[in-house]
């Protein structure tokens, strides 16, 4: 029984904090991107989902020894509801210096378009 | 304001046009408020999250610095205050308007108070996806030492 609880405890400690990611949303007249800040995270241990309008994110900090010194390790989840402009086909990620950068283009038809004028002649 | 247009004869008003004015003032004042509010956020200060790890024969410090580069990042050492410094995080592309700011933006400043003296010569720090860590070996090794306990002759004046 001590051992039992001893062993809940320790598994306590060092069960994943769930934290909310920052992020930053920004607008180009092409694309939108996400900044996510996601310190001690590897990208293997990223998964990114675009689905029905929304970008699901749940991403692990890494737990080997040599970089396991917090108490507890964070899960970072975050789901973010994006404008239905966008081409779920044109998405692209890096993870650089701790932070996730998704650039997801707009739609052709969300995108500004010059006009040709036709001559009358 | 319609009083000045109850002659319609004389030119009906552009009502597009107003509601344009009314789109581009919105946008000022909410362009405003956002940057207000990431100064804010900036000035108070963001919560940087650090541990101070006791390994045994040393000290470990670690912190979260997400899109600094090592370059950005200052620490020093002196007596027993380790001071960590960090630039501001790069700037946004241009041609881009931001929807969303939470991400900490601000440069940053941390002071700790070291528990026990440490070998400042032998002090490394090293930045990897944006964490920090610096290893301070201590000056004296740790860990339990023995105390002999002597007796006390006492037929000894």
């Amino acid at each position: 029984m001590t051992h039992e609880h001893a062993t809940e405890r320790e598994n306590s400690m060092n069960a994943p904090r769930n934290v909310h990611p920052s992020f930053d949303l920004l607008e180009g007249p092409r694309d939108l991107v996400v900044l996510f800040d996601l310190p001690g995270v590897k990208e293997e241990s990223v998964s990114l989902r675009f689905e029905a309008g929304q970008l699901v994110l749940d991403a692990s900090q890494s737990t080997e020894p040599a970089e396991a010194s917090w108490l507890r390790p964070a899960r970072y989840r975050a789901t973010l509801e994006l404008p239905d402009s966008l081409d779920p086909g044109a998405i692209e990620a890096s993870l650089d210096d701790g932070v996730l950068e998704v650039r997801i283009a707009k739609a052709a038809r969300a995108q500004p378009r010059t006009i040709a004028i036709k001559s009358a002649n | 304001m319609l009083t000045l247009y109850r002659d319609w004869g004389f030119g009906a008003p552009d009502v597009t046009r107003w509601f344009a004015e009314i789109d581009a003032a919105e946008r000022s004042l909410k362009a405003a408020l956002e940057t207000r509010a990431a100064r804010l956020s900036d000035a108070c200060g963001a919560t940087v999250r650090h541990v101070l790890h006791d390994q045994d024969d040393a000290l470990v410090f670690r912190t979260e610095l997400p899109g600094r580069s090592p370059e950005s990042v200052e620490v020093t050492l002196e007596a027993d205050t380790l001071t960590v410094r960090a630039a501001a995080a790069r700037a946004f592309p241009e041609g881009y308007v931001v929807r969303h700011h939470g991400r900490p933006a601000g440069a940053s400043s941390q002071r700790i108070s070291l528990p026990c003296a440490v070998d400042a010569q032998a002090v490394t720090a090293t930045f990897l996806r944006g964490v920090l860590t610096v290893t301070l070996p201590k000056a004296v090794p740790g860990g339990p030492r023995r105390i002999p306990v002597t007796t006390i002759d006492r037929s000894t004046p």
